[in-house]
């Protein structure tokens, strides 16, 4: 494997709110390794997003950081001033929003939305882009995203492009200058299956052509499959499973990656799952021990207490579940 | 089997103004629906897939009665319906066909209570005497699996998927006898679709309903479905039985499709058809390209086919595709 | 029982996380307790009425009279509080009257938005609105003898129809909302769409207008009362209060200062309660 490029550790981070204080992210550990492509799965509700905007430092006003250090190339994003986290986001790292429509400013054209973008942004010298390099580094990166007339493009305004289209300029926008990092949280979710396909190509290709590394957020495991390397499997605020894409969709441990998977309706048929019993985690009141243990068919009594802690069951296969914990198998 | 539902030839059109300031008022029909036709026999589960803009759910609104058909016909059990809009129909028609909306969120009204909104079908249709009307809300929710207590609830209180739930329980409230399904899981979590929709193949079983399923999930489509009408720009381009439609698909448009969808293993990449990958996008239903509506996105396109509507054309029994490309055979 | 307990609590909440709307409540609560114990709690209630004392007129304020005395010896506080009623009678008469006819029309017109019942009515509405409501106020109170329940009828001519075109505005667009397409494929009747799945919907920006406009009703009144179209003297009346002390501006202020100061004062009370009113009625869960 190469360099490691994001490392998030023990992250902690709730949010205040009438009620109490929301326990969502309960230690979570995350690495991202120089172009690989990763994917963070989990349902409403799971805290991916929470995950992502910790590493943007875009957390809402109400959230509060508790504990947990997010490393950026040894840095700590939590703790870097705030000109340093600004430079981060114009140099390093990029976001692909699920919705463009409300990512893109309706009163102005895209030009001028991708200009202010690139004028902020570094080349890959690491100079600020010139204003006379803008222009022609915004029709490359139309090109690039397969928009076909560039500059008739950059004179629209969002509402005149299709939401394929919207899209398409969204992403040509976010790698249009180097990044090591892009982040793409529900890029397709709005999208009709034969543009989402060209979308999630699209995504692919220029991540790979642009040794980028990719975390992918999703709900849809089926999108994560089709687009990653790894998957981080999560659940309640927390990672339940994390292993090379093809292994846990294949051959998943953690009841919760089974019930979740055996949800799944296949093309292939065979009918699926009849849903897993009880809500997501409430979390005011979040379960002591293993969150997932009120609904696990399988818990046992020491899940309801304590933590279970992440177990290699086989190399860069890790479990937290103490089905697979030396614990229980002795 | 006996043909509950016909839908023949049938077409919606919007107009829509597309005047601007120098051209003011230039009425153009939006054609929605243009010339639909398909059949549903009892306990059938139908799938009405199309991507958005393929008009699948102004067949559903018209079915419904929301619309009024522009052409065509609609026959519910040898009654024509489609001329009367839903405040002419009579109650015994309205009872008959129900609907489960998208997205619950916005199908059950906010400022009631799950026992309001369940009440209303039960006095409309006189279902039940005064007295009881409490007792069969709580036979309803005990119906999809709901605790009693949920009467007093209001809608934004409980899931998305439970909200989906008392909207099931609400359309089975009067006995219907089809159902229409406005895509009833696309605003829900996979784990929660599950639940609902194996709710509804048993109610499908125990209470002798039969599903108009409108979609774009093909992967429910394969599980739920007996069979499957493909819709793109308003038109059915294939219709199969579910088998034949995803071990043979035949319309280009149909491969497309399939060959787009992301999938978890490798038995359903096998499914895949691999010839054929995903370009262009669906046009605007004011502006359809003359010809074949798929012509400027199909890779196996004939010179007439963009001068020619195709004839839909039976290839093998019961699988009817609409494409030049099996004309000659 | 236990849930509705809930829901009060949950109100409450929704209401006091703007604190600005608790100090409003508080301002509220004041004046309509002294309005109701005016007779208890006025230091000097004989001066509500037609009373002399010519060895206290024109007194600037002081231990005795807080807030001076009038021309004609009146303490000008006891002839405040005492004035809150007619203002008060004034602002929930006047919206009390319109609310529900003003609802109703915009309601019906609103259900049948697009058809000739939506153009005929709502342009009946439009009339009135064009007509200036001060203008329409001072025809109507200068056509009948002024007196309160004449101000009253003028005003609330002028107002209806804003609270027409709101509740039109929004019913109109909650008849496209999914729950009243699903009311109309059961098979429900017209009324109960109209009355259980619309009105419900539209209620809360309605009530919080009322709560807002009690203020500005009470200001029309006021001015109305300034033009000598209002409560007649002797009974004391704010705006009454306010014109008869603008002739001795700017030596005895007192006079007109403090009566203006109090029109002030409700009206921010019951706007400061209107915020308030607005976050109880969000539907949105905390």
């Amino acid at each position: 494997m190469s360099e490691l490029l994001l490392n998030i550790k023990d992250l902690k981070v709730g949010y205040r709110v009438y009620k109490g204080l929301l326990r969502v992210l309960n230690g979570v550990n995350i690495e991202i390794y120089k172009g690989e492509r990763v994917g963070i799965v989990g349902e409403t509700g799971s805290g991916k997003t929470t995950i992502a905007r910790s590493i943007l430092r875009i957390l809402p006003k109400a959230a509060k950081i508790f504990d947990g250090k997010v490393l950026f190339e040894d840095k700590d994003v939590l703790t870097m001033s705030k000109p340093e986290v600004s430079l981060l986001r114009r140099q390093q790292i990029s976001m692909i929003f699920q919705d463009p429509t409300a990512a893109l400013n309706p009163v102005s054209t895209i030009g001028s939305i991708m200009s202010d973008v690139i004028g902020y942004s570094y080349t890959a010298e690491g100079s600020r882009v010139k204003p006379s390099q803008i222009r022609e580094m915004a029709i490359n990166a139309l090109r690039l995203a397969s928009l076909p007339a560039p500059e008739r493009i950059l004179a629209s305004y969002p509402f005149q492009l299709s939401g394929g289209m919207r899209q398409r300029v969204f992403i040509a926008m976010a790698l249009a200058t180097p990044r090591s990092l892009v982040i793409a949280d529900e890029p397709t979710t709005n999208l009709d299956v034969t543009i989402q396909d060209q979308i999630l190509r699209l995504i692919k290709r220029l991540i790979d052509e642009k040794h980028t590394s990719l975390i992918l957020i999703s709900h849809s495991l089926d999108v994560v499959s089709e687009m990653t390397d790894r998957v981080y499997m999560t659940y309640g605020g927390t990672v339940v499973e994390q292993a090379n894409t093809r292994d846990l969709f294949e051959n998943p441990y953690h009841p919760y990656s089974r019930a979740l998977l055996s949800c799944i309706p296949r093309l292939s048929g065979g009918g699926f799952g009849s849903g897993i019993p009880g809500q997501m985690v409430d979390y005011l009141a979040a379960p002591r021990g293993c969150r997932f243990s009120p609904r696990c068919p399988k818990a046992l009594p020491v899940c309801r207490t304590e933590a279970p802690p992440l177990v290699e069951t086989e190399p860069g296969h890790k479990v937290a579940c103490f089905l697979f914990s030396e614990k229980q198998g002795s | 089997m006996e043909e509950l539902l016909k839908v023949d030839n049938l077409k919606k059109y919007f107009p829509v103004n597309m005047g601007s300031i120098s051209h003011r008022r230039k009425i153009v029909d939006l054609k929605a629906v243009d010339g639909v036709s398909f059949y549903l026999n009892q306990q059938e589960t139908l799938a009405l897939v199309g991507e958005s803009g393929s008009g699948k759910s102004t067949v559903a609104g018209t079915i419904m009665g929301l619309y009024r058909a522009t052409g065509g016909k609609i026959w519910f059990r040898n009654m024509e319906i489609s001329m009367t809009d839903i405040t002419k129909r009579p109650l015994s028609l309205k009872k008959e066909i129900q609907t489960v909306f998208q997205d619950p969120g916005t199908s059950l009204n906010p400022r009631r209570t799950i026992g309001q909104s369940l009440e209303v079908p039960l006095r409309v249709h006189n279902m039940v005497g005064k007295g009881k009307v409490k007792e069969k809300i709580e036979e309803l929710l005990a119906t999809v699996e709901l605790p009693a207590n949920y009467m007093s609830k209001y809608p934004r209180t409980v899931g998305g998927g439970e909200r989906q739930l008392v909207a099931i329980a609400r359309a089975v409230a009067v006995s219907p006898s089809l159902i229409i399904l406005d895509e009833p899981t696309s605003a829900l979590d996979e784990s929660v679709q599950a639940k609902i929709i194996s709710m509804l193949v048993k109610l499908q079983a125990d209470l002798n309903l039969s599903y108009l399923f409108i979609t774009h999930n093909l992967g429910l489509v394969r599980n739920m479905a007996t069979r499957v009408e493909i819709m793109y720009l308003g038109k059915i381009y294939e219709s199969a039985s579910t088998m034949d439609f995803f071990t043979k698909p035949l319309h280009p448009y149909t491969q497309m499709l399939l060959s787009s969808i992301p999938v978890i293993s490798d038995e359903e990449r096998k499914l895949k058809p691999k010839q054929i990958t995903s370009t262009g996008e669906i046009p605007n239903p004011v502006d359809v390209p003359p010809g074949c509506g798929f012509n400027p996105r199909c890779p196996f396109k004939l010179e007439r086919c963009s001068r020619d509507d195709p004839p839909s054309v039976e290839v093998t029994s019961g699988h009817v595709v609409k494409c030049f490309l099996y004309n000659e055979s | 029982m236990e849930i509705f307990l809930d829901s009060i609590k949950n109100s409450i909440y929704k209401f006091s996380r703007n604190k600005v709307s608790i100090i409003g409540f508080f301002m509220v609560a004041m004046v309509i307790i002294v309005a109701i114990f005016a007779p208890l709690l006025a230091p000097y209630p004989k001066a509500a009425g037609a009373f002399i004392d010519f060895s206290n007129a024109s007194k600037p304020p002081s231990r005795a009279h807080f807030f001076g005395t009038d021309v004609v010896g009146r303490d000008i506080l006891s002839r405040v509080m005492f004035a809150f009623r007619g203002a008060l009678i004034m602002g929930l008469g006047v919206i009390a009257a319109i609310v529900p006819f003003g609802v109703l029309v915009g309601l019906f017109a609103g259900y049948y938005y697009g058809t000739w019942i939506d153009t005929v009515v709502m342009r009946i509405t439009d009339i009135f609105v064009t007509l200036p409501a001060l203008l329409l106020a001072l025809a109507v109170a200068s056509f009948g003898r002024p007196s309160l329940f004449n101000s009253m009828m003028a005003v609330a001519f002028a107002w209806w129809p804003f609270y027409a075109r709101l509740t039109y505005s929004m019913a109109s667009s909650v008849r496209n909302e999914t729950f009243v397409k699903a009311a109309q494929t059961i098979g429900a009747h017209k009324a109960h769409i109209i009355f259980k799945e619309i009105l419900p919907n539209c209620l809360a920006p309605i009530f919080t207008k009322m709560a807002l406009e009690i203020g500005w009703v009470i200001l029309v009144g006021a001015t109305l009362s300034f033009v000598g179209l209002g409560e007649q003297p002797p009974t004391a009346a704010l705006g009454t209060m306010v014109s008869d002390g603008a002739q001795y501006l700017p030596a005895q202020w007192w006079i007109s200062l403090f009566p203006a100061l109090a029109i002030c004062f409700m009206i921010l009370a019951f706007n400061l309660l209107g915020d308030g009113v607005k976050s109880m009625l969000s539907t949105e869960v905390l």
